[in-house]
């Protein structure tokens, strides 16, 4: 039921999104039409970086419960980000071109949205080559190395005065930098259907995940007693 | 249990994708017209923005093909467990 209502839900409002869009919203003066990819950019930024948070919270909780519940949030999440995360680094760099002329550049902001790119890589080799409770407690030390590079990602363009465009949301954002209301609007919508799209992902494959938990305890039942 | 769920995850999946593909495929022109730029301004910026929705469509639609493989693995595994527990009994 939950799965079917966050299914629909993130449907629908990927139709109002895709309206909204290549239709409805202004098109900014300097940039042109590509500063609309802005509304797909910054919630894929939003959900890689939640996601790494999510992996962080979950594999200190599995350490400390050892609830394998937590364990498999935290890989679901993981598997997820990555994919978030190399959304980040694909459509920032395609968005780079036309606005710097560059595909890439050494800027803080990108420079640390690498890092987390490779905390993620990392979390997932250290889960893959290293099984059971000593690769998942090296697992989490990484996880939580990503959740500190979370915050700083967001900061950077505070910190260091850089290329990549000031905090447009959020309670650091600079006043004078606010957007026109339909593009505040088209953005805000755009962060809730990422949000709600990456939830679903995340329902299925946890559920997945568990399966494949069961999976392996039955495999290893068969290989000891039969 | 789990494939017949996830068969139903999966074709729900698609069927979202493939919608979103054919409104991708038709609004480009609107967007065009409503903008004033020509389909064969390249200034306009509006290669960069098929480039982004195109790498985001190929990223997830990747992801679909790894579960679905996933899963076909987990049948097998399932199958041959189902054969050596026949053969024990």
């Amino acid at each position: 039921m939950i799965r079917s209502a966050l299914f629909l839900l993130s449907f629908v409002s990927t139709l109002v999104l895709i309206y909204l869009i290549f239709m409805w919203v202004p098109t900014e003066r300097t940039l042109g039409i590509s500063q609309r990819i802005f509304y797909v950019h910054v919630p894929i930024g939003w959900v890689g970086m939640v996601s790494i948070v999510v992996v962080g919270v979950a594999s200190v909780v599995h350490l400390i419960t050892r609830n394998n519940f937590w364990d498999a949030i935290a890989y679901s999440a993981a598997e997820l980000g990555i994919i978030f995360a190399t959304l980040i680094l694909l459509t920032g760099a395609i968005w780079a071109k036309p606005a710097w002329g560059v595909w890439w550049t050494w800027d803080p902001k990108l420079t640390t949205t690498l890092i987390l790119w490779f905390i993620y890589v990392g979390y997932l080799m250290v889960r893959t080559f290293s099984q059971g409770p000593t690769g998942r407690m090296y697992a989490s030390a990484v996880a939580l190395l990503g959740a500190i590079d979370a915050p700083i990602i967001y900061l950077a363009s505070v910190w260091w005065r850089s290329a990549h465009p000031p905090l447009n949301i959020g309670p650091l954002a600079e006043q004078e930098m606010s957007l026109d209301s339909r593009m505040l609007i088209t953005l805000f919508v755009a962060i809730v259907t990422f949000t709600v799209f990456y939830i679903y992902l995340m329902v299925e494959r946890f559920n997945f995940r568990r399966v494949e938990d069961k999976l392996d305890e039955v495999h290893q039942y068969v290989s000891v007693n039969l | 249990m789990f494939p017949l769920i996830y068969n139903n995850f999966l074709f729900r999946l698609v069927a979202f994708f493939s919608v979103l593909l054919g409104l991708y495929i038709l609004f480009p022109f609107q967007i065009v017209s409503a903008d004033g730029h020509s389909s064969n301004d390249t200034n306009s910026g509006l290669n960069y923005l098929f480039a982004v929705f195109f790498v985001i469509w190929i990223f997830f639609f990747g992801y679909i093909f790894f579960l679905t493989r996933r899963i076909k693995e987990m049948k097998k595994e399932v199958d041959f467990l189902k054969e050596e527990l026949d053969k024990k009994e």
